[in-house]
């Protein structure tokens, strides 16, 4: 009997009994779909966090130093100042910018809005590609100190509109105090870039955020290294420069509070629990350790998916010895007839096959379907990609296989005058 | 054709084996029309289905063409009930999902016999039982002698030459089962071995031979009643 008519038959047989095949498949479809949503999704959101960590550069080195390594205003500037030109003397590093970045509110016609407001200096700008004032004009050295402000695209357009915003007056909110700016520029659409949203920020110079916030500020620094080849090193010479530094300017810094940061140290991926009070962060380290932690999720998530299809497998084999049992008379009539215990073996292994089968496709689509919902509601790119969907395919076909054999060896070792007599 | 010598089967029933058949001895050639008859218990359906290629003798020799059919696996023996042997039993036996054509067809599926050719050779088999309007019907929709007259028609697909009832008239009325008991008449006329089990002294009486089982045993060979 060809594999055609076998398929046949079982579709028949399946026919006969839609409701307990349907729900007998149910761990089927549950494990593949889970399988294939986890793939998927994790496939999409990596990509689009890969994509926005690689946005910054992979010769980026992001630094942060922690507040309370700041003492006064005054403090915070030179300190600034210094920094920048003693990290851009590193052999290894081109360029260094200095931001501060805050939650703040902004006072738009009356109204308040919650905006990220970002210090930055002039060159700030140079960082990204396609990174361009389409009105007005960018920040400018002449610019410190003064009270004026840069739009991001996404800002101007929810709280202007069509209308340009150049030489319009906002109010900006700065430790708790509202202070006007005048509008000078509104930026190119830029979308997000690293952790930020370039579109949703409002840029105002540097020097007076840290007049306007006091020492209370988050302060970052953006490096480039010469070339890609050099990032680690940079990374290196940034701590020594930054160890020095802190250590000299500030003596309240180790005051027994202990911050516990972690260094995401240049050194190959190292993580060292250390008191120092800032992190250097490289972009190639960042996204390893991303993609460790989305491992791991994979991992679990996976193993979980896998033991759902364990659970149905071993469904499909109860379903199967119930059905043996339930044709333990037509399996006697075929074996009277002429049908070998093989053609009988054969016929309910594939019976079990197809079973699973067909539960894997329905599988593979449900999981799609979510792993669609769930790249609209995480804005990522919907991936679909063919190895999960084939694997998802072969895995249960040999759950089928496995599962099927058994119940398949029992059919075929009937005896076909007992079994034509079972009632 | 058939050559049992000294044939014994035996059933465990729980602790104890039960002997159904106690040394038979009996051969059956080519052509023959033969009827075999015994008390209920007496050993006639495990004789027919020790003949039939569905169990292996317990002891003694059983050739089928001159194979011995207790050293044939069960593979082999399933190729002999295939190609050799046509069955018909009282209960009918069809399968209830398919339709009479199908049913007619499942033998020749089983003997690898390309579709189209099977699809023929299946019509021209239930033409001959007189069922050639009925070949989408499925069992339910058949009486009873149309079923058997299925069955027939399915016994006949791989053209065998050994055709074996079992009591294939035990079920219907008595004007069915006239019927049907021609058509196995007409089997035999066309040059079939034919071997009916049955209890009916009428049924008996039509073949040209009666095997008495009793106890296990054969306790009457009789030839040329008809």
């Amino acid at each position: 009997m060809g594999l055609l008519e076998m398929l046949r038959t079982s579709l028949t047989a399946l026919r006969a009994h839609k409701l307990r095949t349907s729900l007998s498949v149910l761990g089927i479809v549950i494990g593949v779909a889970a399988v294939v949503a986890i793939i998927a999704i994790v496939n999409g959101a990596t990509a689009d966090m890969k994509e926005q960590i690689a946005g910054l550069g992979m010769r980026t080195i992001t630094i942060s130093i922690f507040p309370q390594a700041m003492q006064s205003a005054a403090s915070v500037r030179t300190l600034t100042e210094e920094l920048t030109t003693d990290l851009e003397a590193a052999p290894s590093v081109s360029q260094v910018v200095p931001t501060a970045s805050g939650q703040g509110s902004a006072v738009i016609g009356g109204e308040t809005y919650q905006v990220s407001m970002v210090g930055v200096t002039p060159d700030y700008q140079e960082l990204f590609d396609g990174f361009y004032a389409s009105s007005g004009r960018f920040l400018h050295p002449l610019d410190d100190d003064r009270k004026v402000v840069v739009l991001g695209a996404g800002v101007a357009e929810d709280y202007f509109g069509d209308s340009d915003p150049v030489g319009q007056r906002l109010k900006l909110e700065i430790s708790n105090q509202e202070t006007a700016f005048r509008i000078i520029g509104v930026m190119s659409e830029r979308g997000r870039v690293g952790y930020q949203n370039l579109d949703d920020t409002v840029y105002i110079p540097l020097s007076t955020l840290q007049i306007l916030s006091g020492s209370r500020q988050f302060s970052s620094y953006i490096a480039q290294a010469a070339d890609e080849e050099v990032v680690e090193q940079a990374a290196i010479e940034i701590e020594t420069i930054l160890d020095e530094k802190l250590a000299t300017t500030t003596t309240s810094m180790f005051d027994g509070r202990g911050f516990g940061l972690t260094v995401i140290s240049s050194s190959g991926g190292r993580a060292v629990a250390s008191r120092a009070p800032y992190t250097v962060q490289v972009q190639k380290e960042a996204i390893e350790t991303y993609e460790e932690s989305v491992n791991t999720m994979t991992f679990i998530l996976g193993g979980v998916g896998a033991i759902s299809l364990l659970v149905g497998g071993i469904g499909i084999m109860n379903i199967m010895l119930v059905s043996v049992t339930e044709r333990t008379r037509e399996i006697g009539i075929r074996m009277a007839i002429g049908g070998r215990p093989r053609d009988i073996r054969a016929q309910f292994l594939v019976e079990a096959i197809l079973i699973c089968f067909l539960g894997g496709l329905l599988g593979l689509g449900i999981g799609w379907l979510c792993a669609w919902l769930g790249a609209g509601i995480g804005d990522w790119p919907f991936v679909i990609s063919v190895y999960p969907a084939l694997l998802a395919c072969g895995f249960s076909l040999l759950i089928g296989m496995v599962f099927g054999l058994y119940p398949a060896l029992r059919a075929s070792k009937l005896d076909p005058v007992e079994a034509l007599r079972y009632e | 054709m058939i050559e049992l010598t000294d044939v014994t089967k035996d059933y465990p029933m729980g602790e104890v084996v039960y002997r159904a058949l106690r040394g038979v001895d009996v051969r059956i050639d080519e052509r023959e029309y033969v009827a075999i008859t015994g008390a209920s218990g007496s050993g006639k359906s495990t004789l027919m289905h020790v003949i039939g290629a569905l169990h292996r003798p317990t002891s003694g020799t059983a050739l089928f063409d001159n194979d011995d059919l207790g050293r044939l696996s069960r593979e082999e023996l399933a190729r002999i009930r295939n190609e050799k042997i046509g069955f018909i039993f009282q209960q009918f036996y069809l399968l209830a999902r398919s339709t009479a054509l199908q049913n007619v067809e499942l033998p020749m599926a089983y003997a690898g016999v390309r579709p189209k050719e099977r699809r023929g050779r299946a019509l021209a088999c239930l033409e001959r039982v007189g069922l050639g309007g009925f070949t989408h019907h499925r069992p339910t929709q058949l009486s009873g002698g149309q079923s058997q007259r299925v069955a027939i028609a399915r016994a006949l697909a791989n053209s065998p030459r050994l055709i074996l009832g079992d009591e294939p008239t035990g079920n219907l009325d008595s004007h069915t089962s006239e019927e049907i008991i021609r058509l196995f008449s007409s089997l035999h006329d066309e040059g079939r071995t034919v071997v009916i089990v049955t209890h009916e002294q009428e049924i008996a009486r039509l073949a040209d031979r009666e095997i008495v089982l009793r106890d296990g045993r054969i306790e009457e060979d009789r030839h040329g009643i008809a």
